[in-house]
C-alpha cells in the first residue's frame, strides 16, 4: 500500500475518532442532562412526598383532634346519660314515694271525713226538730263540702296512680242496690243544698247483683253526678237512670249491657267540646273552672275506669240544652255467680228525696271501733234509726261485753284495731258456739281489696268500706236483723 | 445500523483479505460516510450491502456467502467483546433461545437506536429447533452465519437447515431447522 493510500487510511481513522469523541461527548452531555433532569424530578418527587406528608399529617392531627373531640363527646354523653338515668330511677323513686304518701293521706283523710258526714248528715235530718233552717242549710252544705273533700282525694290518689300505671280494676260481684243508694245518700244532700231535683230511676228488669268493680263503678257515677250538680242550675233537675241497653259487638253477635245514664238540665257542653273535656286538666272552658271549680280530672279518669271495666263513657249533649253522660258497661257486667237471697223488686223504682223506710225497734247492736269519733257518729247515726248501739273501743272490750250481754244481735267491727284487730276478735267469737251464728259487719278505712278476702275468711258475714253511705249500711244491717 | 457491525465488517476484510482489499472496497464502495466508522456510531445499512457487494465483485465470492462468512466471524467477535451474554449458557438452542428476550433487550439498553431483527425459536425436542428471523434489513444470510458461528463456539455438531423466505424482499425472511448431531 502506498503513502497515499496509508495517509487516506489515517484520516479515516482520525475521523472516525473524532467522531467517536463527538459521540461520546453527546453521550456524556446527554447523560449530564439526563442525570439533571432525574435529580431536578427526584427534588421535585421530594419535595411532593414532602407536601403530601404534611398534608397526611395535618390530615391525620385534624383526625386525631375530631376523634378526640368525639371521644369528649361521647364522655360527655355517657355522663349526661348516666344522670339522667340516675334523675330517672330517683324520679320513680320521688314518683313512689309521691304516691305512697297519697295513699297514706288519704286513707288519713277518710277517718275523720266519715265521722264528718255522718253526724253532718244526722243533723241535716233536723230529727228534734231544733235547727233553724238556715242551721239546717249550713249542715248541709259542712255535708257537701266534705263530700266533696273526699272526691278531690279519690281522683288525685287515681291520678298519681294512672301516672305511675298503678290504676287497678277489682271485678266482683256487688249488690247494684248498693250502688245507687249510696249514690242517693250522698246527692241528696246536695240536691236540697243547690235546690236541684235529683231522682234515681231503676228500670224494673236489672239484676240485683252485677259483677263489676264496686268502687270503680261508684267513682265515675258520683264524677258524672258531681259534675251534673255543679253545672245545673237553680231549679234544674239532675236524673240517675240505670236499664238494660243493647250491646254491640260487632254485626253478628248482640247482647245486653248495663248502662248508667246521668242527665242534667244544666248549661249543655258545646259540640266541639265534647271530646276535650275528657282529655286531663280539661274543662269546656279554661274559666268555668273559676265560675264552678274543680280539678279537671274527673272526666278524663272515669273515661281511663269506664274503659278498664270494658265500658265505654259518651256525651250527648248541647250548649244550654243539658247533658247526657252514659256509661256504658258490657254484657259481662250482668254475668254473676251470686244467688239472689232478697227480694228482687221487679217494679220501676224511683228513689227521690223522700226515703220511706221502716225504723228500728230497739234491737241492740255493738259497735266496736279504736276511734271515738267514728263510734260516736256512728252510734248516733244508728240510734236515729232506732236501734240501740253498744260501743266497745278494743277487741277484749267487746268479747268481754259479749259474754255479758247475749241480747246483742249483731256486730258492727272495726277492722284495724291495735292489739287485737277485727279479725282476731272473730277467731275467738266464732270458736264459741253460742257467738257461732251471729251476724258480723266487718268495716275498714283501707282501700285494699284483699281485706274483704280476709275479712270474709275470719267469718265476718258482710263487708263495708269507710266512710260508710248511711243508706247503704242501713240496708245492709236491715238484711241481717229485721226492723 | 450499529457502527460495530461496520467496524467489524472492515477487521474481518482486512484480517481474512487483506488491508489493501479493505482499502479498495472503502475507496470504491461510494459510502455517503466516507468509510470513517466507529463502533459508537450509526450507520446505513446500505453502506454493508455496498461493501458486501464490492468485496464480492474483488474476492469472487458471491455476496451470500459473505455475509454467511462475515456471521460466522461476528458471533466469535461477540464472544470477546459482550462476554456477559455467555454466562452459565450450555449450548446454542439455549444461547438462541436467548436472543431475542435477553440479548436484544439488552442491546436496546446500550444502543437506544437499535432496531434488531425478530427472532422467534421453537423447541421441537432435545435435539431439533425451529428458528424463523424476520427483519427490514436483507439479512438472513448473514444470521445464518451467526447460528454456524454459535454452533462453533460451543462447540458443537450442529446441522443447519437454511429455508428462505419472501418476506418484504429476499433475505428479510428466513427459517432455520437446526439439528444437534452426535
Amino acid at each position: 500500500m502506498d503513502d497515499k493510500a496509508w495517509e487516506k487510511r489515517y484520516e479515516r481513522e482520525k475521523a472516525a475518532r473524532l467522531q467517536a469523541e463527538k459521540i461520546a461527548e453527546e453521550k456524556t452531555r446527554e447523560i449530564y442532562y439526563r442525570n439533571l433532569e432525574l435529580k431536578k424530578l427526584a427534588e421535585t418527587l421530594e419535595e411532593q412526598v414532602k407536601e403530601r406528608t404534611a398534608q397526611l399529617e395535618s390530615n391525620n392531627h385534624r383526625l386525631v383532634e375530631s376523634r378526640n373531640t368525639l371521644r369528649t363527646h361521647q364522655y360527655e354523653l355517657q355522663e349526661i346519660n348516666q344522670r339522667l338515668q340516675e334523675k330517672a330511677a330517683e324520679l320513680e323513686k320521688i314518683s313512689h314515694h309521691k304516691s305512697q304518701f297519697l295513699a297514706n293521706v288519704s286513707h288519713e283523710l277518710r277517718t275523720p271525713l266519715n265521722s264528718l258526714m255522718i253526724l253532718a248528715s244526722i243533723l241535716a235530718e233536723n230529727h228534734e226538730g231544733n235547727l233553724t233552717s238556715d242551721q239546717v242549710h249550713s249542715v248541709q252544705i259542712i255535708f257537701n263540702s266534705a263530700n266533696e273533700l273526699l272526691e278531690i282525694i279519690e281522683d288525685i290518689l287515681d291520678m298519681s296512680k294512672a301516672e305511675a300505671g298503678e290504676l287497678s280494676i277489682y271485678q266482683e260481684d256487688i249488690l247494684l242496690g248498693d250502688i245507687w243508694r249510696s249514690l242517693t245518700d250522698q246527692f241528696m244532700p246536695i240536691s236540697k243544698e243547690r235546690e236541684v231535683d235529683f231522682e234515681v230511676i231503676c228500670a224494673p228488669n236489672l239484676p240485683e247483683w252485677i259483677h263489676t268493680d264496686r268502687k270503680r263503678l261508684k267513682q265515675i257515677l258520683k264524677n258524672l253526678l258531681a259534675n251534673a250538680f255543679k253545672f245545673t242550675p237553680k231549679g234544674g233537675s239532675v236524673k240517675l237512670l240505670i236499664h238494660k241497653e243493647t250491646w254491640r259487638v260487632g254485626k253478628d253477635f248482640s247482647s245486653e249491657g248495663l248502662v248508667f245514664q246521668v242527665t242534667d238540665s244544666g248549661i249543655g257542653i258545646p259540640k266541639d267540646k265534647h271530646e276535650s273535656i275528657f282529655h286531663m286538666f280539661k274543662q269546656a272552658d279554661g274559666s268555668t273552672s273559676r265560675k264552678y271549680g274543680g280539678t279537671g280530672l274527673g272526666l278524663s279518669i272515669s273515661r281511663k275506669l269506664a274503659r278498664m271495666l270494658e265500658g265505654d263513657l259518651t256525651l250527648e249533649s248541647k250548649k244550654s240544652q243539658g247533658s247526657t253522660f252514659s256509661l256504658i258497661l258490657p254484657p259481662l257486667t250482668l254475668v254473676t255467680t251470686e244467688k239472689s237471697i232478697r227480694n228482687v223488686n221487679s217494679e220501676f223504682i224511683i228513689v227521690s228525696e223522700e226515703d220511706i223506710t221502716e225504723p228500728f225497734t230497739g234491737q241492740e247492736v255493738l259497735l266496736v271501733d279504736d276511734d271515738l269519733r267514728n263510734s260516736f257518729a256512728l252510734s248516733r247515726l244508728l240510734e236515729s234509726y232506732g236501734l240501740k248501739v253498744h260501743l266497745a273501743e278494743s277487741g277484749q272490750q267487746a268479747l268481754d261485753f259479749l259474754e255479758e250481754n247475749k241480747r246483742i244481735e249483731l256486730l258492727i267491727l272495726d277492722m284495724m284495731m291495735p292489739v287485737m284487730d277485727g279479725c282476731e276478735v272473730l277467731k275467738h267469737l266464732r270458736g264459741k258456739v253460742e257467738f257461732r251464728l251471729m251476724p258480723v259487719i266487718m268495716l275498714t278505712a283501707s282501700m285494699l281489696k284483699d281485706d274483704e278476702l280476709l275479712c270474709r275468711a275470719a267469718g265476718a258475714d258482710d263487708y263495708l268500706q269507710k266512710p260508710v253511705e248511711i243508706r247503704v249500711l242501713m240496708d245492709h244491717i236491715r238484711s241481717w236483723i229485721s226492723a | 445500523m450499529k457502527g460495530i457491525i461496520f467496524t467489524e465488517f472492515i477487521e474481518m476484510v482486512e484480517s481474512r483479505f487483506s488491508v489493501e482489499v479493505a482499502e479498495q472496497i472503502i475507496e470504491t464502495a461510494d459510502l455517503p460516510s466516507g468509510g470513517s466508522y466507529t463502533s459508537l456510531g450509526t450507520y446505513s445499512h446500505h453502506e454493508v450491502l455496498k461493501l458486501v457487494i464490492k468485496l464480492s465483485s474483488v474476492s469472487g465470492v458471491n455476496p451470500a456467502d459473505l455475509q454467511f462468512v462475515f456471521g460466522e466471524y461476528l458471533f466469535g467477535r461477540f464472544n470477546e467483546v459482550h462476554p456477559e451474554f455467555f454466562d452459565g449458557v450450555q449450548g446454542s438452542f439455549e444461547f438462541l433461545s436467548k436472543v431475542q428476550e435477553y440479548i436484544h433487550v439488552e442491546v436496546r439498553k446500550l444502543y437506544p437506536e437499535a432496531n434488531p431483527p425478530t427472532l422467534t425459536c421453537k423447541r421441537i425436542d432435545e435435539r431439533h429447533m425451529e428458528l424463523h428471523y424476520a427483519s427490514h434489513r436483507p439479512f438472513a444470510p448473514l444470521a445464518f452465519g451467526l447460528i454456524k458461528g454459535c454452533g462453533i463456539h460451543f462447540g458443537e455438531n450442529l446441522t443447519i437447515h437454511y429455508e428462505p423466505l419472501p418476506g418484504t424482499g429476499d433475505g428479510t425472511e428466513a427459517r432455520f431447522h437446526l439439528t444437534l448431531e452426535g
